[in-house]
């Protein structure tokens, strides 16, 4: 991947394709053994932007923090690309994560102690690259918080903080975008904003996106919806309207 | 109230486990003393031991209320969001703070009968080695009386209650939405009364030490130590700004050393951390100042008082005891100072997982985290042991000028060394473990929890 830091120009499709066999995650043994993901098979074509719903407890988080390499699966296969990340140890997964992965969460998304700016710069001073502020300042300005840059997260509000996320994951220009419920905190208005920027990376960037949500507004922004339900995946959905989500949902929440 | 206390307790053990270590020391630090007294007493009034027991006990005392205040303002900070939460419920300012207080009472009387034991078996043991070298007389016994421990358990909830009024004070201040933020807001600057109070200890402190020149050796040897607790309540209360500053200038060598050493941010994770959290740095800054603040003025006070003795006429077993009570009272201010230490790192350490965990899922390798978790222990320990020689040497001074004839105190460097060495060891240590600790849980339950 090109480490240039220039400003954001439209590039060929650079996303990285997801493909997962057979995914299965089981929490606790014994009796108590939860099974969050019973064999999971789907496909992330690169330079898409998908949507997981499910009702709670569906395994929805599960499915993407397994994805991302966040979380490890208790059997079956993750490819980023051409990579197997689940077969890769701790510390190769750490490099790669940063190399190719961005990430937006629901909450605790900064480091309180840093100020806007270097939370924005700290995926390039991890990986020692120069920090280059002139870009950090226009990712920032991309989210509309240009002006905030010296300000400490505390000061921003729920919606900001969550953009300087956004911005953070621009800024590191990955291959691909994992966000758990990125909008889940968020009024509307500021929940459009944050998933406009998701929708020009996919755009423009060409980057593979994946996104678990619970509000068919949200995924009414992705290219796919795919439905979770008891740790499979129950429905896979080509560019659905809100309202066939809001179905499907509300029959699998009886 | 009372329930919600109780709650609060058993979801919360690990974070009131330092304050409950705190509360027992001093009930058992008090217990001892007062049972030293009622022996003196049983004696016929020993002068001598009920001093003893008096100038001990008022050093205790002290020490047990800034380390307690200090320990209780802690753990309510750590109840920030919880107590928001309780706010945004309905509950009102006099509930939360009587929730705080209800805390206090209730942990002080869980860890009364333990503390009870332990200071009167420390009484014992204590006479039954001052009856030996020959301070008290033989004669001497404490006897049972149950006003020791009563005194013990009810002075320390007083102090108990006071600093969780000062405590709950912040967090009912402002409005409670504010405070269940996702990101908690640093808290802006110090607050006058904070600031006030001080400046105020400063220039009392400032006062005893003119005063102190003017005293005999004995008086001055007493009013040193007041003077270097003084000095710490006003580093307790000027904490955020001194800590910054004493980082400041100790992490200039590591954003060089960072800039030079591209690709091993650690240094400027550390600098950056410390640096944005002065409220956090200093609630780690001031313990280990404590430790070492009063532990080196002691040295200084023992220190000077034998020289200044060996100069003169060699005095015999009489000094030979002083010294012996100097180094017992050292030991009780250092253990104090240690638990206050580690209670504060660990669990200000241990808090901070959610920060680690994001840090990992950006990038971070388990090398840049623990080149920062080093970084930050060794500058943390570094600047409170800055702060606490600032707050040894005017009081060590002042103490030399009222017993010899200059200004400079009797430091024998194999005693404040080790001492010195040793505190800051303790401190990064628990910083490094318990880090390393919170940094090693699944990063993804840490982010993800709410």
């Amino acid at each position: 991947m090109s480490m240039s830091t220039g400003p954001v120009q439209p590039t060929e499709a650079t996303g990285l394709g997801i493909r997962v066999r057979n995914l299965q995650r089981t929490y606790g043994r014994g009796s108590g053994t939860v099974h969050a993901l019973r064999g999971v098979d789907v496909d992330f074509a690169p330079g898409t932007f998908t949507a997981v719903m499910g009702p709670s407890g569906s395994g929805k988080s599960t499915l993407l923090q397994c994805i991302a390499g966040i979380d490890r699966q208790t059997s079956g296969t993750v490819l980023w690309g051409p990579t197997d990340i689940s077969a890769l140890p701790e510390r190769r997964l750490a490099l790669l994560r940063r190399a190719q992965a961005g990430f937006v969460f629901q909450a605790y998304n900064l480091m309180p102690a840093m100020t806007v700016e270097q939370n924005v710069a700290l995926p390039a001073v991890l990986e020692g690259r120069r920090v280059d502020w002139t870009v950090v300042t226009a990712a920032l300005a991309q989210v509309g918080l240009a002006d905030r840059r010296k300000e400490r997260p505390g000061r921003l509000s729920g919606g900001q903080q969550q953009r300087v996320a956004v911005a953070r994951a621009l800024y590191g220009r990955p291959r691909i975008l994992f966000a758990d419920e990125p909008t889940g905190a968020l009024d509307r208005t500021t929940g459009r904003d944050v998933l406009c920027l998701l929708r020009e990376g996919v755009d423009i960037e060409g980057r593979t996106c994946v996104m678990v949500t619970h509000d068919p507004v949200a995924a009414g922004f992705a290219d796919r919806v795919i439905v979770i339900a008891d740790g499979v995946v129950v429905d896979d959905l080509e560019r659905p309207s809100a309202a066939l989500i809001a179905e499907k949902l509300s029959g699998l929440a009886c | 109230m009372l329930r919600l206390a109780l709650g609060a307790l058993r979801t919360r053990t690990a974070s009131f486990a330092g304050l409950a270590m705190t509360l027992l020391l001093a009930v058992a630090v008090i217990t001892l003393f007062g049972s030293l007294i009622a022996a003196a007493l049983g004696t016929g009034g020993d002068s001598r031991l009920a001093m003893i027991g008096g100038a001990f006990g008022e050093i205790a005392m002290l020490m047990a209320l800034f380390v307690v205040a200090n320990t209780l303002g802690f753990s309510v900070r750590q109840q920030y969001r919880d107590i928001a939460l309780l706010r945004t419920s309905g509950a009102t300012p006099v509930q939360i703070k009587r929730l705080v207080r209800g805390q206090v009472l209730l942990v002080t009387l869980l860890v009364s009968p333990a503390a009870w034991l332990l200071g009167a078996w420390g009484a014992r043991r204590f006479l039954a080695e001052l009856v030996t070298r020959g301070v008290a007389p033989a004669s001497a016994g404490v006897p049972w009386s149950p006003l020791p421990m009563l005194i013990g358990t009810v002075a320390t909830m007083l102090v108990g209650v006071g600093a969780a009024k000062a405590a709950a004070r912040r967090t009912v201040r402002g409005r409670p939405s504010a405070a269940v933020d996702q990101t908690a807001a640093e808290h802006g600057g110090l607050g006058w009364v904070r600031g006030i109070a001080g400046l105020l200890s400063l220039t009392g402190a400032g006062v005893l030490c003119g005063f102190i020149t003017r005293q005999p050796v004995d008086k001055a040897a007493q009013a040193a130590l007041l003077g270097a607790l003084l000095l710490m309540i006003a580093v307790g209360m000027l904490g955020p700004l001194l800590a910054r500053a004493a980082v400041g200038l100790l992490g200039v060598p590591l954003r060089l050393a960072s800039r030079r050493h591209r690709g091993e941010a650690g240094g400027w994770l550390a600098a950056t951390n410390l640096l944005g959290h002065a409220h956090r740095l200093a609630s780690a800054v001031v313990p280990i100042a404590l430790l070492v603040g009063l532990s080196m003025t002691f040295t200084a006070i023992t220190g000077t008082i034998q020289h200044a003795a060996a100069q003169a006429v060699p005095q015999g077993a009489q000094s030979a005891s002083d010294v012996w009570l100097r180094g017992v009272e050292l030991t009780m201010l250092a253990g104090f100072g240690a638990v206050a230490t580690v209670n504060t790192l660990v669990s200000l350490t241990a808090t901070r997982r959610r920060e680690y965990a994001l840090l990992t899922l950006i990038g971070a390798t388990r090398r840049q985290l623990f080149r920062m978790l080093g970084a930050e222990a060794v500058v943390t320990a570094m600047a409170g042991a800055l702060l606490g020689v600032l707050v040894a040497a005017p009081v060590s001074v002042a103490f030399a000028l009222a017993a010899t004839d200059g200004p400079w105190p009797w430091l024998p460097l194999q005693t404040y060394g080790p001492l010195v060495l040793g505190a800051m060891a303790l401190a990064a240590s628990s910083i490094l473990l318990s880090g390393w600790w919170a940094a090693t849980r699944p990063a993804l339950s840490a982010v993800a929890a709410p």
